[in-house]
């Protein structure tokens, strides 16, 4: 063999084993992503969950199954989050004096009609239907499939952001551009103002990272609700508090439940029929 | 007192109160909002379902209820307004108070990280100076505004903590002189104890400072420092504005009465300054302005002055369209100065259409290459000022993509129909010539633009962006106060998907990915050029054949080969290192034309070493179509040959092929990983045709310029990394 040629063979060997060895360093993930990616995959995966002792008894668990079911979260120092885990909301504008029953899934202190839009989550994606209001300033006629990071437009004044922070769920969160957006209710509260509304698919992640659904920029760690038996869990990474009781790793969630941990804390509220 | 039972090893709550309480008759607390200096604020619900804010008072109580209780009945558009005050069953005070859901004005300036846009800083300029304006109508000072205090809602400014606000008594000396607050916003006069309004003048003007630069004007690592800074040390006002340091100045004096005197004076002189009208407000603000350098022409609509203000500190910051399409008035200027030479040398045959011709590429070079330096020389700018007035380039309104090359190759055209190889003389004539013509043609231009009106300056954003040395967000003072500083800003990443994605976006790639990512188009490279050598060598075996005739040239394809991958392993070197950067397409070609010098020397080496000609005698030097075969518009550069004897082509000769080829072609679309295709067979015949317009103006072995370009092409192609469009996302800074 000509040495040129070796020479070559040479060469593209090292060139191959250096990359080999980049791309192995590469594949290594930061400690965090580990972490809560180990948690989440946990959550999906596990076949078997381990009981909580200190199960509360006192709050009636929240049931995800009924229509109509809308779950309120008061976090302290966020805001209040609602949780939406059907498989569409219909949004509409304030009812009507005299009607007992509210039109919409989610009735917003805005000029709007009685059934103004819907979104319908259809396996991952998204599917929204409006009778007048544009998608990213472009009219919508019929419905259209939503990507991440539309601005989303009921009628003339109200905007909201649609996103699908995370990679490993299929939920998604729609919260005010810069702007406030009005305030809102469901079942026959009282309008109230709402920092944002989770579509829940599977999961609601609550923390730090840019992939919460709900964003607690102080928190040190990250809490993950799921759904589980047609009921809600919290899942928390570190030692919590269930209602006053010490909470070892996952608990179901009931309508008033308080739960606290190392600098943070919630309240689930349930809001239905 | 509603505290969570013991039992817990771990760190207190942060708020006294659970979710649900019920300190007061009539109300429920939902969550905790935050806890600011005074006490902590709760977020709740009457019985009937009115939402407000809760404030318990839990530290010097006394003062503050004093001061509240002036403000219970006033209301304004502007304040928070607060309902009541109340005592729960332990003797703690709450206000009861509106319940404001918006962003503070600090986080809107944590939003914007080197400063808002103007109009923003009007908006809210206009409602702060709404409301305190009132509240020094009725006689109180605020005495607490900074921008945790300040909040918007929908679109509506509103001043809070108005319970802090302290009577202005005839004595002006208070019998409680804490500190209170952050520090940064507080006048000097505060610490000493006598103030009036006019501490609220300054903290506005703390305020306008952070808004426009984004970090406040004093930082220190101690209340102390900053503190000694508000009473001793000047604020900087570089960063601001020209027009508008006067008025910041004025409203961050140490001593009180050379401040304005009140919040109204001190918005209109803001005005004032920002859309340039000088209004009757003050003899102090209406010298200094203009004695700032004028800029602008008479009769300018306000709206322009708002974004010449924005101009006059931006000189650097222009836009760049691409310096390889020039203008249209640029190519005519070219055009002209080519028909010039033509004329003046006096020869309408060939030798002086080949100057011409010659003068005009010159002209051409040298246009793009004072683009590129910014014109830095006196007489050339109102020459570029006058050709990029008309600033649409050639083709950008959808017709032909780069037609610069239109005109060029029409003069190519013409000229290889009339000329000859001989180009000895022509280091001689054309190129002290054609420099010489764009001398006088910008001598005459600037003598021309004298006459005419300046052309519009580039409009830069409406954001003004400040020095950069500016840029450290202000450190968080532990000591002074409960309330939450902002900490070093972390950075939320957001991926943005997008199937539209084209290389041209702009994304943010970490060095290691890139060099993974090269890694492994390398490593590809090899076998790729590997298997399209041994196709040539199967389609036409004669091509690598070696001068004794018996069987295939290992040192032929050798010299091939690795000249292919070498070349490969430079272009996707060059195109992975500068993906996704903002560089227009000139400088890229730049680098392009440096690395295919590299690749040419290298070419030459291996020929060298290897002793060999890549091709047989001279017959294979195609010419053009239209001329003798063997005739190659130019054989030497000058005095050096492009070919030696035995038609191997000299070192000059390579390095001019490779270095031409790359700087010409947009190769970093091949290598992109957001190309629409992964392999296109029409960049590869485009390749070859670039080629062979290369190897035929400057004499190269053409058919192995042409088999080298379409390996190279397809190699990099098929090397490089792709991303399907589905895949497609960029990182978005948050």
């Amino acid at each position: 063999m000509r040495p040129v040629v070796l020479f070559l063979w040479v060469q593209s060997v090292g060139v191959q084993a250096l990359a080999c060895s980049l791309k192995a360093e590469l594949q290594h993930s930061t400690p965090q992503n580990l972490v809560s990616r180990s948690c989440l995959s946990s959550v999906m995966l596990e076949g078997r969950w381990r009981r909580t002792m200190n199960h509360t008894l006192h709050n009636r668990e929240i049931a995800l199954d009924q229509p109509g079911t809308t779950v309120l979260l008061w976090i302290d120092g966020v805001g209040c989050w609602m949780l939406c885990p059907g498989e569409s909301v219909i949004f509409g504008g304030p009812v009507e004096p005299g009607s007992s029953r509210p039109s919409a899934d989610l009735c917003l202190m805005a000029n709007l009609r009685r059934q103004h839009a819907r979104i319908e989550r259809m396996g991952e994606s998204y599917r929204w239907k409006t009778v007048e209001g544009d998608v990213n300033g472009r009219t919508v006629r019929g419905e259209t499939f939503l990507s991440d990071g539309d601005l989303l437009t009921l009628g003339p004044n109200v905007q909201m952001r649609f996103r699908q922070p995370s990679v490993l769920s299929a939920s998604a969160v729609l919260r005010p551009d810069n702007r406030t957006w009005p305030r809102m209710f469901a079942a026959m509260q009282t309008p109230g103002s709402v920092d944002g509304i989770v579509l829940m698919d599977e999961v609601c992640l609550l923390g730090p990272g840019a992939d919460a659904h709900v964003p607690c920029p102080d928190w040190a760690e990250q809490v993950i609700l799921h759904r589980r038996d047609e009921k809600l869990w919290v899942r928390t990474p570190g030692r919590a508090q269930l209602d006053s009781r010490a909470m070892t790793d996952a608990s179901p969630l009931g309508d008033g439940t308080v739960v606290s941990g190392d600098g943070w804390r919630f309240r689930a509220e349930v809001v239905g029929d | 007192m509603g505290m969570l039972t013991s039992g817990r090893e771990w760190e207190t709550m942060k708020f006294t109160f659970a979710p649900e309480s019920r300190p007061l008759e009539g109300y429920t607390i939902k969550r905790a909002i935050y806890r600011g200096g005074f006490g902590e604020v709760y977020y709740a619900l009457t019985d009937a379902g009115r939402e407000v804010a809760l404030k318990l008072l839990q530290n010097n109580a006394e003062v503050e209820l004093r001061g509240v209780q002036q403000c219970l009945n006033l209301s304004h558009p502007n304040l928070v307004t607060i309902f009541d005050v109340k005592q729960d069953r332990d003797g703690d005070h709450w206000i009861v108070m509106e319940y404001v859901a918006g962003e503070t004005l600090d986080a809107a300036v944590h939003r914007h990280a080197g400063g808002m846009p103007m109009e923003e800083v009007r908006n809210w300029l206009r409602g702060i100076a709404d409301g305190v304006g009132f509240l020094h109508d009725q006689g109180i000072v605020h005495r607490d505004l900074k921008p945790g205090n300040v909040f918007s809602e929908a679109g509506v400014v509103k001043i809070g903590d108005v319970g802090l606000s302290k009577f202005i008594t005839p004595s002006r000396r208070s019998a409680q002189t804490q500190s209170v607050g952050t520090v940064y916003y507080m006048a000097p006069e505060v610490a000493k104890g006598r103030y009036g309004r006019e501490v609220d003048v300054y903290s506005l003007g703390v305020m306008l400072y952070e808004m426009i630069t984004g970090c406040v004007p004093f930082e220190g690592e101690s209340t102390g420092e900053i503190l000694m800074k508000h009473l001793s040390e000047k604020p900087d006002l570089e960063p601001l504005p020209p027009r508008l340091r006067p008025v910041i100045d004025r409203a961050l004096q140490k001593d009180p009465a050379k401040r304005f005197a009140s919040v109204t004076e001190l918005h209109q002189a803001f005005e004032a300054a920002v859309l340039g009208k000088s209004s009757s407000v003050d003899e102090h603000v209406r010298v200094v302005v203009t004695a700032t350098p004028p800029t602008d022409q008479p009769g300018r609509a306000p709206v322009d002055r708002v974004s010449e203000l924005e101009q006059t500190v931006v000189d650097q910051a222009t836009v760049a369209p691409s310096i390889w399409r020039p203008t249209r008035r640029a190519l005519l200027f070219i055009l002209g100065i080519g028909l010039l030479a033509l004329v003046m040398s006096g020869e309408p045959g060939e030798d002086g259409v080949l100057v011409a011709w010659v003068t005009t590429c010159f002209s051409y070079i040298g246009y793009t290459l004072l683009r590129r330096m910014k014109s830095t020389w006196a007489f050339t700018r109102p020459v570029l000022a006058f050709v990029d007035s008309d600033s649409q380039p050639v083709g950008a309104q959808g017709g032909l993509r780069g037609s610069w090359v239109i005109p060029a190759a029409a003069w190519a055209f013409l000229v290889t129909t009339f000329a000859r190889a001989d180009m000895a003389d022509f280091s001689e004539v054309a190129i002290p010539g054609s420099i010489g013509m764009f001398v006088l043609g910008a001598i005459l231009h600037a003598i021309c633009s004298a006459f005419r009106t300046a052309p519009q300056p580039a409009r830069t954003a409406d954001h003004w962006t400040p020095p950069p040395a500016r840029q450290s967000p202000p450190r968080p003072i532990r000591p002074v106060n409960h309330q939450r500083r902002h900490q070093p800003r972390r950075t939320a990443r957001h991926y943005y998907r997008n199937r539209k994605l084209t290389p041209g976006a702009f994304r943010a790639m970490p060095f290691r990915t890139r060099l993974s990512q090269y890694a492994n188009s390398a490593t590809l490279v090899v076998p790729i050029i590997a298997l399209l050598t041994g196709s040539v060598e199967l389609l036409s075996p004669q091509f690598f054949a070696s001068v004794s005739g018996a069987g295939p040239g290992w040192e032929n394809i050798a010299m091939f080969a690795s000249t292919a991958v070498i070349a490969s392993w430079v272009l996707i070197g060059l195109s992975k290192w500068n993906e996704g950067r903002r560089l227009d397409g000139g400088t890229r070609r730049l680098l392009q034309m440096v690395g295919g010098v590299a690749v040419g020397l290298a070419a030459y080496g291996i020929s060298e070493t290897l002793l060999i000609a890549p091709a047989p005698p001279a017959d294979v030097y195609a010419g053009t179509l239209w001329s003798q075969p063997g005739d190659p518009m130019f054989v030497s550069v000058g005095a050096r040959p492009l070919f030696v004897e035995g038609g191997r082509p000299s070192l000059l000769g390579y390095v001019a092929f490779f270095g031409i080829l790359f700087g010409l072609r947009r190769w970093w679309w091949h290598a992109d990983a957001f190309r629409s295709k992964r392999f296109r067979i029409g960049s590869v015949l485009l390749t070859v045709l670039l080629a062979w317009l290369v190897s035929s103006i400057w004499a190269f072995p053409s058919v192995w310029a042409m088999t080298w370009a379409a390996v190279i092409s397809s190699a990099v192609q098929l090397a490089s990394v792709w991303t399907p469009p589905e895949e497609r996302f960029i990182a978005k800074e948050v």
